[in-house]
């Protein structure tokens, strides 16, 4: 007992914060002054923004900036409330209304929050025992989706249609063993047009065939390629030239092209409809603030009145890969 | 909870037998359903007892034992799809009071049943093969059981 004592006394504890030289590089940040666009005033040094999602430059834009002045004026900042209790306003409906003539489908149903838009789409279809076959590759915002899902999952490789077709081979013979299983159990395949970890574009025309064959249904998640890929902007469907009636359920963020916040699902008025009332991050989240959605209105607004500016992205694109790949 | 009111009840069929005044409810139900078929001139007193006891047991049986899932959309992503009403009782706890009102209540109404056509044997077989078809469902060593995989899925 004495020892112990003793050794007690003699301990010294390690310091909770190790002792730190002042010029750590962690201790001095680089300073960003003024607004982030396409240029960036770092350290007072201009510099070009790699590090942002603003495609089309629509951030730094004055119409879209005083159509949000304008909102901000007229409605306030927030909403102080879900969709489902005074908080569904003109503009949501405007927007709405617009995305969906846009991308030419049914309806279309805002979320305030871009990761919840994906993450609510699919648990509101996919449940417990249900099938989705999901690429390797897919973003953070679909795994979560997935994982409140409760669904059985299926990964095949990335980009790789015949493991995905390996993968609906084998659920058919399962099918066709235990035919009143089948008869009860959705599938469902979910794919990115342009993946964000790996900046592929998913192989749409082969992905369709495979949907009419093995009859599943596809979820696509156009988060990037909206107002980037297609002649007018309207996506990956746009760019193969598929209809847009082949595709269930298509989930994009709002925070990249449109340079404004939040998601959007588009797609047939029956299966939209269910959203509204099964999306969780529609119905129990605030609902998206009128300057953005007033701002992405006004994105929508040049991106119809000026169809070139797509072009000129790929083009740009295009030269700066060819040039880094030296 | 109660039915009609604000709850957190993630599935509200497990706790709607429990709601107030549900077995009240239950029990003039099959009272009204009695008294119509009494009415009816054609039926005899036993026959309108016979009735009363076989619509009532297959009513159970499709409502209880055979309709599985719900009918609205519960935020468990469908745990409780491939179960019917019965088993989804009270989250498959075994015994509780709702439980056990609905045992006896067939029970009760083929004692009424008997009495009132006499013990007459014709009836009498109708009447034990329809309060079988209740009972034996509801035995706790047959939750969740398929038997012959008939509406397992």
């Amino acid at each position: 007992v004495q020892e112990k004592e003793e050794l007690i006394e003699e301990w010294q504890p390690e310091p909770l914060v190790p002792p730190v030289p002042k010029d750590h590089p962690a201790l001095n940040y680089n300073v960003v002054s003024g607004p982030p666009t396409h240029i960036i005033t770092v350290n007072g040094k201009e510099c070009v923004n790699f590090a942002s999602f603003n495609f089309l430059g629509l951030l730094d834009n004055e119409k879209v900036k005083s159509a949000a002045q304008a909102s901000l004026k007229k409605y306030g900042v927030g909403t102080c409330g879900p969709r489902g209790f005074y908080g569904t306003f003109d503009v949501h409906l405007e927007l709405e209304e617009r995305l969906a003539k846009f991308m030419r489908t049914e309806e279309a149903i805002i979320y305030s929050y871009g990761f919840a838009t994906i993450a609510s789409a699919i648990p509101a279809y996919s449940k417990r025992g249900d099938i989705v076959f999901v690429d390797e590759a897919a973003c953070f915002a679909i795994q979560k989706g997935l994982q409140a899902s409760r669904s059985n999952i299926k990964l095949f490789k990335h980009n790789d249609m015949a493991d995905l077709e390996r993968l609906l081979k084998e659920q058919e013979t399962e099918d066709q063993k235990n035919p009143r299983k089948a008869r009860v159990t959705r599938r469902f395949i979910v794919v990115e047009g342009l993946y964000m970890n790996t900046g592929d574009i998913c192989p749409l025309p082969e992905l369709i065939k495979l949907k009419y064959k093995y009859k599943v249904r596809i979820f696509l998640e156009e988060s990037l390629s909206f107002g980037v890929l297609g002649e007018h902007g309207r996506g990956v469907t746009e760019h193969f030239g598929i209809n847009i009636d082949d595709i269930d359920l298509i989930s994009a963020n709002m925070e990249n092209s449109l340079a404004s916040i939040g998601g959007f699902c588009c797609g047939r008025s029956f299966i939209i409809d269910h959203q509204r009332l099964s999306g969780q991050g529609y119905c129990f989240s605030a609902s998206l603030p009128p300057l953005l959605a007033a701002a992405a209105i006004e994105a929508l607004n040049i991106m119809e009145d000026n169809p070139e500016i797509f072009q000129t992205l790929r083009s740009k694109c295009e030269r700066i890969h060819k040039a880094l790949q030296g | 909870m109660n039915v009609g009111v604000a709850h957190s009840e993630v599935n509200p069929n497990t706790r709607v037998m429990n709601s107030r005044g549900m077995w009240l409810t239950y029990a003039l139900g099959v009272g009204m359903l009695h008294i119509v078929l009494l009415s009816i001139p054609f039926f005899s007193v036993p026959v309108a007892w016979t009735l009363t006891n076989v619509i009532h047991n297959l009513g159970m049986y499709v409502f209880l034992h055979a309709v599985k899932g719900t009918p609205f959309e519960t935020p468990d992503q469908g745990k409780a799809r491939l179960l019917t009403h019965w088993e989804q009782l009270d989250y498959g706890v075994q015994c509780t009071s709702s439980r056990k009102f609905f045992t006896i209540s067939p029970i009760i109404l083929y004692f009424l049943a008997s009495f009132y056509t006499k013990y007459d044997p014709t009836h009498f077989i109708l009447n034990t093969t329809s309060l079988l078809t209740v009972l034996i469902p509801k035995l706790p060593q047959l939750h969740g059981v398929r038997i012959f995989g008939i509406n397992k899925y």
